[in-house]
């Protein structure tokens, strides 16, 4: 084993994009950010050249005249838009840190939203969003509309006569939980022009075409200087009554002095000092959890990097800190959030911990403090590292490593260590911010869907999903009406039906347990996919009937399901997509012959082709569907499935209208879409000898059921 | 007289207690010295992979493990650990929660099962 070690993340895919390396320099550049002299606030004056301890005499005075340009370090905002791909753009930042082996430089890009607007007369056209406004400082950009990580291959390493200088850089694509592709190396000639308004810096501004490794130019990249720091957060600190919070080392270094040397721009608040005390003596992950979420001033983690420090008394799993918002401790699946600390453990006898023997940890200025530091170190992404006796050490291991001449808490080092800091100036914004990457490993749990570049939101549409039966036994099928509405103002081109034999929807079902099972089409008619006008106020209303997919049943155990469906279709060179969701509660067997038909027909896949096709060549799954008839708690979620099967002709077999008939009663359980089915199939399957009894039911179960106009032509038909 | 046949009676109780609890210790101080080396990983169910490849056990109840490869997560990087009863080892992880795992060594192999149920074996390293 080797000492000092520190891993990076690796992505579930085994691909991670590398770190930038340092781009060798010349003679030292100028201007080293916030470690160097023209550091935080007061260095963000527009000078070009800056006597310090490696730069004691300043350059030759050129003659002529020529103007020194360079690459600014602190933080750039960037925005690019490809070439060809209607409304797409992206913004972010870059990240320039200047040091003594050179520049190390990277970025990050967001999707910028679209909008949809209405243009009448002609249809709605998508447009992006404005880009972020510079004099907004530091940019903040929603958690899911992150896209790529830019890892920096070349940049101007001292300075130029010259009025531009060429960018490289390696795109790598993000996509949900956590795998990375390299897109391949691009290359910009950025040249240096007048910035926009709002910068605050007129000189530190550049343009530049895109190429990639063919030579083409595939988009525009802008970049402006914001600011002297790389990356802008809060720390927001709570307490229970009456003990300590972690505020300084009580010898000179703050919070202040830690993000300067971090080179980010953060804010701290020192916020509740009455949280209310948890049960028992000492707090759960989960109560700190929950305590966070309560007490956490309201922000949204798609505008702000807010980590959370809960001092507390005791804690359950932990003696003196933990980052308790990972793994299975992380109840509302956003990770890295907040972190908790102690301040009635006390140093024990365990081992020797030089001059705190004996001490209670929140008196233990030092070590209280460092740990909370340590602490937010894991909440930034980062993993234990044994360097030196730096804050991503552990206390048990500096405590070990005193001496009788350099006794603990003297040893600790108040620093992260160089590889640590570079992950905190130079790793993808989705490891560091919080609510991004789950520590330490992709997410175990299936996310929601991302939007893709090319969807688009529609805001005037609403997809209204409801359950027809908010409770179902195990077993059942669920059935779900969907209504697509136009709340806007002009006139929508949207499907003109959404059942799942078109393309246009498809959905997932999240369990009890947090497990996702998508759905999607069975059958693709091969007809081209209808479009219809939806005038203001209009709907599109269809129903869906769902037992299972291609993950196996949708609804296997009892419990509270949620069932998302998304309808998307294809609008000029975009995706438009609208989803909505609704909540099913599946009850348990209510004995054991229940239970043994749920366990046929969830278990039988064929049962749900069934349900779909009908058929009489499916035998496994009539088979399951006629036990399930056998079952009074599950015969009136099936009757119409065999009642369908039943009425259409199969080959030798004709339609069987009274068998079908037979079915149908005032429990029989159906979507009004299903009515209008089945009086389709009892007109066209009868022909002559209808059947007036399934007539009859049809109807009278026509009174009771929300029907769209086909449904209720096809049963005023009759 | 019932007060000192109640005394005598927790006299006896406590005496009898103090074997199985010397016993206990004893246990527990035995598991821990066999605890004590290097070890790498030779097996384990799924789940498994969040587990160092290579792990070492210090006498002063500081552990390191390292991943395979070294880029890897791991949720036992670098912590404390302790045997907290007969059979159980309390070992704080990556995030520092001290988690407590029940575990079985005898000599040259070891193996682990954590809350989750996940079972994965070590042989000692030499």
């Amino acid at each position: 084993m080797h000492s000092g070690s520190t891993r990076p993340t690796l992505s579930s895919e085994g691909i991670f994009p590398p770190l930038p390396d340092p781009i060798p320099a010349g003679p030292e550049d100028s201007g080293a950010g916030p470690e160097g002299s023209d550091a935080g606030p007061e260095g963000s004056g527009d000078r070009e050249w800056v006597i310090g301890p490696h730069r004691p005499w300043p350059p030759f005075p050129p003659f002529p005249p020529f103007r020194f340009r360079r690459v600014r370090c602190g933080c750039w905002l960037i925005s690019y838009r490809p070439k060809h791909i209607g409304p797409i753009a992206y913004d972010g930042t870059l990240r320039v840190e200047c040091h003594s082996a050179g520049r190390t430089a990277s970025g990050d890009l967001y999707q910028r939203p679209i909008i949809y607007i209405p243009l009448p007369p002609w249809k709605p056209r998508p447009f992006p969003f404005p880009p972020p406004n510079p004099a907004n400082g530091i940019p903040i950009l929603s958690l899911g509309r992150y896209r790529y990580y830019l890892r920096v291959t070349q940049i101007l390493e001292w300075f130029t006569f010259g009025n531009s200088f060429t960018l490289g850089f390696e795109m790598w694509r993000f996509a949900a939980p956590n795998s990375w592709t390299n897109e391949g190396a691009f290359e910009a000639r950025m040249t240096w022009m007048p910035a926009p308004s709002g910068y605050p810096s007129t000189s530190d501004y550049l343009e530049g075409d895109v190429k990639n490794a063919a030579g083409t130019i595939v988009g525009r990249l802008r970049m402006g200087w914001l600011s002297p720091y790389y990356r802008k957060a809060s720390v927001e600190i709570d307490s229970v009554a009456g003990i300590e919070r972690p505020i300084d080392n009580g010898a000179g270094v703050t919070w202040q002095t830690v993000f300067d040397t971090v080179g980010w721009d953060v804010t701290t608040t020192l916020s509740d000092t009455d949280v209310a005390e948890a049960s028992g003596d000492s707090w759960s992950d989960a109560e700190m959890h929950a305590a966070m979420l309560a007490r956490r001033d309201p922000i949204s983690l798609d505008t702000n990097w807010r980590y959370h420090i809960l001092s507390v008394k005791l804690i359950d799993s932990t003696p003196r800190g933990i980052m308790y918002d990972a793994f299975g401790s992380d109840s509302n699946s956003v990770p890295r959030e907040g972190v908790g600390i102690a301040t009635n453990w006390v140093f024990d006898n365990s081992q020797d911990w030089g001059l705190c023997n004996g001490q209670r940890f929140g008196a233990a200025t030092g070590p209280f403090f460092r740990t909370a530091v340590h602490e937010l170190g894991h909440a930034f992404g980062l993993f234990h590292n044994t360097t030196d006796n730096f804050y991503m050490n552990t206390t048990d291991v500096i405590a070990s490593s005193g001496t009788a001449a350099n006794p603990f808490p003297n040893n600790i080092g108040w620093n992260y260590a160089e590889d640590d800091l570079k992950r905190l100036r130079h790793y993808p914004d989705i490891f560091v911010r919080p609510g991004g990457t789950a520590f330490g490993t992709a997410s175990t749990a299936t996310p929601p869907i991302s939007p893709t570049d090319l969807q688009v939101e529609v805001p005037s549409l609403e997809l209204r999903v409801g359950a027809l039966l908010g409770e179902v036994p195990i077993g059942a099928p669920v059935r779900v009406t969907l209504d697509l509405v136009n709340v806007g103002e002009g006139t929508m081109e949207v499907p003109e039906k959404l059942s799942l034999k078109t393309d246009f929807v498809r959905g997932w079902v999240t369990d009890p347990s947090g497990t996702v099972r998508s759905f999607s089409p069975v059958v693709r008619c091969i007809e081209d996919q209808p479009m219809r006008e939806l005038d203001a106020g209009e709907q599109v209303s269809d129903a869906l009937t769902l037992l299972r997919g291609f993950d196996g049943a949708l609804f296997p155990m009892p419990g509270l399901h949620r069932v998302t469906v998304e309808v998307r279709w294809d609008a000029e060179m975009l995706e438009a997509v609208v989803t909505g969701e609704t909540t099913v509660l599946v009850t348990a067997a209510t004995d054991e012959g229940h239970a043994a038909a749920a366990h046929r027909v969830l278990a039988t896949p064929d049962a749900h082709l069934v349900l779909v096709l009908g058929g009489d060549h499916l035998e496994e799954g009539v088979d399951a569907v006629k036990v399930a008839l056998d079952n009074p708690v599950l015969r009136p979620h099936f009757a119409y499935t065999e009642a369908k099967r039943l009425a259409q002709r199969f080959y030798d077999r004709g339609p069987k209208l009274k068998e079908a008939a037979a079915l149908i009663d005032d429990d029989t359980v159906m979507s009004g879409a299903e009515v209008g089915k089945l009086a389709r199939l009892a007109k066209t399957s009868g022909g002559r000898k209808r059947d007036s009894k399934l007539d009859e039911k049809i109807k009278a179960k026509a009174e009771t059921v929300e029907m769209n106009s086909d449904a209720r032509a096809a049963v005023d038909a009759l | 007289m019932r007060c000192r046949m109640v005394g005598v009676l927790l006299c006896v109780a406590a005496c009898s207690a103090a074997p199985s609890i010397a016993t206990e210790k004893t246990v527990m101080a035995t598991e821990a010295s066999g605890l004590v080396g290097s070890w790498r990983k030779v097996q384990g169910s799924a789940g498994a992979e969040h587990y160092p490849a290579f792990l070492r056990f210090e006498p002063n109840g500081l552990y390191r493990g390292e991943p395979e490869p070294p880029v890897q997560f791991t949720k036992w990087d670098l912590g404390t650990w302790r045997i907290s009863s007969p059979g159980k080892v309390s070992i704080s992880t990556a995030n520092d929660a001290v988690i407590e795992y029940g575990f079985d060594g005898s000599g040259e192999q070891l193996s682990f099962i954590d809350p989750e149920g996940c079972r994965f074996a070590y042989r000692r390293e030499r």
